[in-house]
C-alpha cells in the first residue's frame, strides 16, 4: 500500500522537491556570502553592508524565499491534499481500489501518512532554508516576531502545511471533485491563517504594557531599552502633554522647540507588546493549534469514509452506445436496436446517448 | 444449492428515491449469472452493495457467506466497476503492481500471461488505452486476485461491438480455466446470451424472473391462435405476456407441461424476447416474434 500511495504522489512530489532543490542551491550560494559579510560586520560593528546585501544584492532570492515560505503550505494542500481522495472519486478509481483486499481505513491511513509527510516536509525544508538565509538579517534587525515574518520562520509553516493538507483531503472527500476542492482549500486556508494571525495569535498570552516618555528610537517608535529588543509591538498610542491621544505630530522648522530639541518634552506613550522571550512559546502554540485542527479534520475523514454516501459517482454521465445487433425484422423491438431499455425512443438508427444507471 | 450471493428484503434508498426495494435473490455458485434489466432498475446498486461500496438501507445481503461491510477489505470477490475505471496516470505494469500490493492472493503469472495475450503494452499509461483495453485491464486486475466470485457491473456498456466480443470471449476463457462464479450485469440481453447460463431479470428494482437459461427457454412458449378468453386457459399456465386482436391472441406462457391444445401454434421463444416480455409491463405493447422449432 505504501508503494501505491507513493506511486500516485511521485510526480507531484518530484516537481515540488525539484523546485526546492533549485531554490536550495540559490539559497546556499547567496546565504554563504551573506554570512561572510555578517561575520565581518560583527567584528567592526558596521552592519550597514548587511542591509544592502539582503535588500538589494539578492532581492530575487529574498522574494523567492518569502514567496515559497508563504505559499508552500497552501500549494501542497491544494495539489497534494485536495486530489488525494477527490481524484479517485472523480475518475471512479475508488471503485477499483476500495474493492481490493485492503480496508478503506488502511488505504486512507497510508495515503495520508505518505502524502502528508511529503507535504509537511516540503514546507519544513522551505522554512528551514528561509530561516537560515535570513538568519543574519533577523539577528541584526530583531524583527522575527513581527506577524508577517513570524509566519515564515522556524516551525509554524509545518503546522500550516499539516492543516492545509488536511483541509484539502477533507474538501476532496466531501466534494468528490478536484477543482472545487482545491479552491475550497485555498479559501479556507487563507481565511484560517488570517483569523489566527490577526485575532488569535495576539491572545496567546496577555500582552505586556509599557507607559513612559516618548523617545522614538531608530528601529521603531519605542525608546531603546524601554522594552526588550526583538519584542513584537502589537499596539501603541502617543499622548500629548495634556494627556490627549494624538495621531500625527506637527512641528515646523519655525517652532522654537526645534532649536532646543524639546518638542517631545511631556509627550508620553503606551505600548502593548509581546516580549522576545515569548517567541518560541508562540511558535509552538501556533504550530500546535494548526496540527490539532489538522488531526481533527483527518479524524473526521476516517469517520466519514467508512459508510457515508460518497460524492463523485465516477462513471461518465452519458456515453455513446454504438449500434449493433443487426436488425432482423423491422418491428418495434429491433428499432430499439436491441436495447431493452423501454425508454429509448424507437425509430432511430443513430448512435445515441444512453444514461448510465447506478 | 450453494449460493454465492443471497439477498433478502434488500432495499436501498438514495435520499427520497428507492433504487432497490425488497429484493429477494439467491445466486447459485459455479454459474455465470446475467443480471439484466433496464437502466435504473437497480442493477448497479445491487452489485455495489455486494462488493461493499454501498451500504444497504434495509434487508440482508450475504456474499460468499459474509455480509459485505462498507469500507472493509474485500478478499474473495473481484469487481469490475461500471465504466471500467483505471488510473489514467499509471501504466499497465503499475496496475498489476498495485493489484499485487493490495491482494495477498495475487497471481502475478496469471496477470502477466493475460496482459501478454491481450497484447497490452506494460509501459502504456491507463489513460492512453482504448475503452476495450481499459476494460480488459480492469478485468485482469479483478481476476488476478484469484476471487471466488467475479462481479462485473456493465463492463461492456461503453465498448464497440468488436471490443465487446473480445471482452466477453476473455471472460469465457477465465470461466473455463478457473473455478470462479461470475455475476455480470448488462442492459443488453444479446451480451449476456453468449456467456451466461443463469439469468436474473431485474425490473423496477424487483426480481421478475431468475433461473437457469436452458430451463427458462424450455418452459416458456410463444402461442398464437384464434382469440382466446384469458379466463379459460389451463391453470398451470403462467401468462407472462398477452396481446390480442379481435381475431387473434398471442401469448407467452410459462409451463412445465406440453401444450396440448391444437388450436395454438407453438413457437420456441428466444432469450431476448423472453426477457423483453418480462420487462414490458403494459399489455400488447410488445410484438413477440417466435423462432421456428
Amino acid at each position: 500500500m505504501t508503494w501505491v500511495a507513493w506511486r500516485q504522489v511521485r510526480t507531484q512530489a518530484l516537481v515540488i522537491f525539484g523546485g526546492l532543490a533549485l531554490l536550495a542551491a540559490a539559497t546556499v550560494v547567496t546565504g554563504l556570502q551573506i554570512r561572510h559579510v555578517a561575520e565581518g560586520c560583527a567584528a567592526t560593528v558596521d552592519c550597514s553592508q548587511l542591509v544592502g546585501i539582503t535588500t538589494s544584492g539578492f532581492t530575487w532570492v529574498e522574494l523567492l524565499l518569502r514567496g515559497a515560505a508563504l505559499a508552500m503550505p497552501v500549494i501542497t494542500g491544494m495539489f497534494l491534499g485536495a486530489p488525494l481522495i477527490a481524484r479517485e472519486l472523480e475518475t471512479g478509481t475508488h471503485r477499483m481500489v476500495w474493492t481490493q483486499a485492503v480496508s478503506r481505513s488502511r488505504w486512507l491511513a497510508v495515503k495520508v501518512l505518505v502524502v502528508g509527510v511529503v507535504s509537511v516536509l516540503a514546507s519544513g525544508l522551505t522554512s528551514w532554508m528561509t530561516t537560515w538565509w535570513f538568519g543574519p538579517d533577523d539577528s541584526w534587525q530583531m524583527d522575527k516576531f513581527v506577524d508577517s515574518i513570524f509566519s515564515i520562520r522556524d516551525v509554524v509553516p509545518l503546522g500550516y502545511a499539516a492543516f492545509a493538507f488536511a483541509v484539502g483531503v477533507t474538501a476532496g472527500l466531501l466534494m468528490g471533485r478536484v477543482l472545487p476542492a482545491m479552491a475550497t482549500t485555498l479559501v479556507t486556508f487563507v481565511a484560517a491563517r488570517m483569523v489566527v494571525q490577526l485575532l488569535v495569535r495576539p491572545r496567546f498570552a496577555t500582552p505586556l504594557f509599557y507607559a513612559g516618555a516618548f523617545h522614538p528610537g531608530p528601529g521603531g517608535s519605542v525608546k531603546d531599552g524601554a522594552i526588550p529588543a526583538g519584542s513584537w509591538v502589537a499596539d501603541g498610542q502617543i499622548f500629548d502633554p495634556s494627556g490627549h491621544p494624538v495621531q500625527v505630530l506637527r512641528f515646523g522648522p519655525g517652532d522654537a522647540c526645534v532649536a532646543t530639541n524639546t518638542c517631545l518634552n511631556g509627550y508620553t506613550q503606551r505600548v502593548q507588546y509581546q516580549p522576545w522571550t515569548r517567541y518560541w512559546p508562540f511558535q509552538w502554540t501556533e504550530t500546535g493549534l494548526f496540527v490539532v485542527l489538522a488531526l481533527l479534520l483527518i479524524g473526521f475523514c476516517f469517520w466519514w469514509i467508512n459508510g457515508h454516501r460518497l460524492p463523485g459517482r465516477g462513471a461518465p454521465v452519458a456515453r455513446v452506445a454504438a449500434p449493433h445487433a443487426a436488425p432482423r425484422v423491422p418491428d418495434e423491438r429491433t428499432a430499439r436496436d436491441g436495447h431493452v431499455d423501454g425508454r429509448v425512443p424507437a425509430g432511430s438508427d443513430e448512435p445515441r446517448l444512453t444514461g448510465v444507471d447506478r | 444449492m450453494n449460493a454465492v450471493l443471497e439477498a433478502e428484503g434488500l432495499s436501498k434508498r438514495y435520499g427520497r428515491r428507492w433504487a432497490l426495494t425488497d429484493c429477494d435473490l439467491s445466486i447459485p455458485a459455479g454459474r455465470v449469472v446475467g443480471l439484466v434489466g433496464p437502466n435504473g432498475a437497480g442493477k448497479s446498486t445491487l452489485l455495489n452493495m455486494a462488493v461493499g461500496l454501498l451500504p444497504p438501507t434495509e434487508g440482508r445481503l450475504d456474499v460468499l457467506g459474509r455480509t459485505p461491510k462498507a469500507g472493509a477489505a474485500l478478499a474473495g470477490v473481484g469487481f469490475v466497476a461500471q465504466g471500467t475505471p483505471v488510473y489514467a496516470g499509471l501504466s499497465v505494469a503499475d496496475h498489476l503492481r498495485l493489484g499485487r500490493h493490495l491482494n495477498p492472493t495475487w497471481d502475478q503469472g496469471l496477470a502477466d500471461e493475460r496482459v501478454a495475450r491481450l497484447r497490452l503494452d506494460p509501459a502504456q499509461k491507463g489513460g492512453k488505452l482504448s475503452g476495450g483495453q481499459q476494460a480488459q485491464l480492469a478485468l485482469t486486475v479483478a481476476v488476478a486476485k484469484r476471487p471466488e466470485l467475479l462481479v462485473l457491473d456493465e463492463p461492456v456498456a461503453s465498448l464497440d461491438p468488436l471490443a465487446r466480443r473480445e471482452f466477453l470471449q476473455g471472460l469465457m476463457e477465465i470461466v473455463a480455466d478457473q473455478d470462479v462464479s461470475v455475476v455480470l450485469s448488462s442492459h443488453l440481453v444479446a451480451d449476456l446470451e453468449r456467456v451466461c447460463d443463469y439469468l436474473v431479470v431485474l425490473v423496477d428494482s424487483r426480481v421478475r424472473v431468475a433461473g437457469d437459461v436452458e430451463e427458462l427457454l424450455a418452459t416458456h412458449h410463444l402461442l398464437s391462435g384464434p382469440f382466446h378468453d384469458m379466463d379459460r386457459l389451463p391453470r398451470d399456465w403462467e401468462v407472462i405476456h398477452a396481446s390480442h386482436t379481435p381475431r387473434q391472441s398471442t401469448l407467452l406462457v410459462r409451463t412445465d407441461q406440453p401444450i396440448l391444445d391444437p388450436s395454438w401454434t407453438v413457437d420456441q421463444v428466444g432469450l431476448e424476447d423472453l426477457v423483453l416480455a418480462y420487462m414490458s409491463t403494459g399489455e400488447g405493447t410488445l410484438r413477440l416474434t417466435g423462432t421456428e422449432r
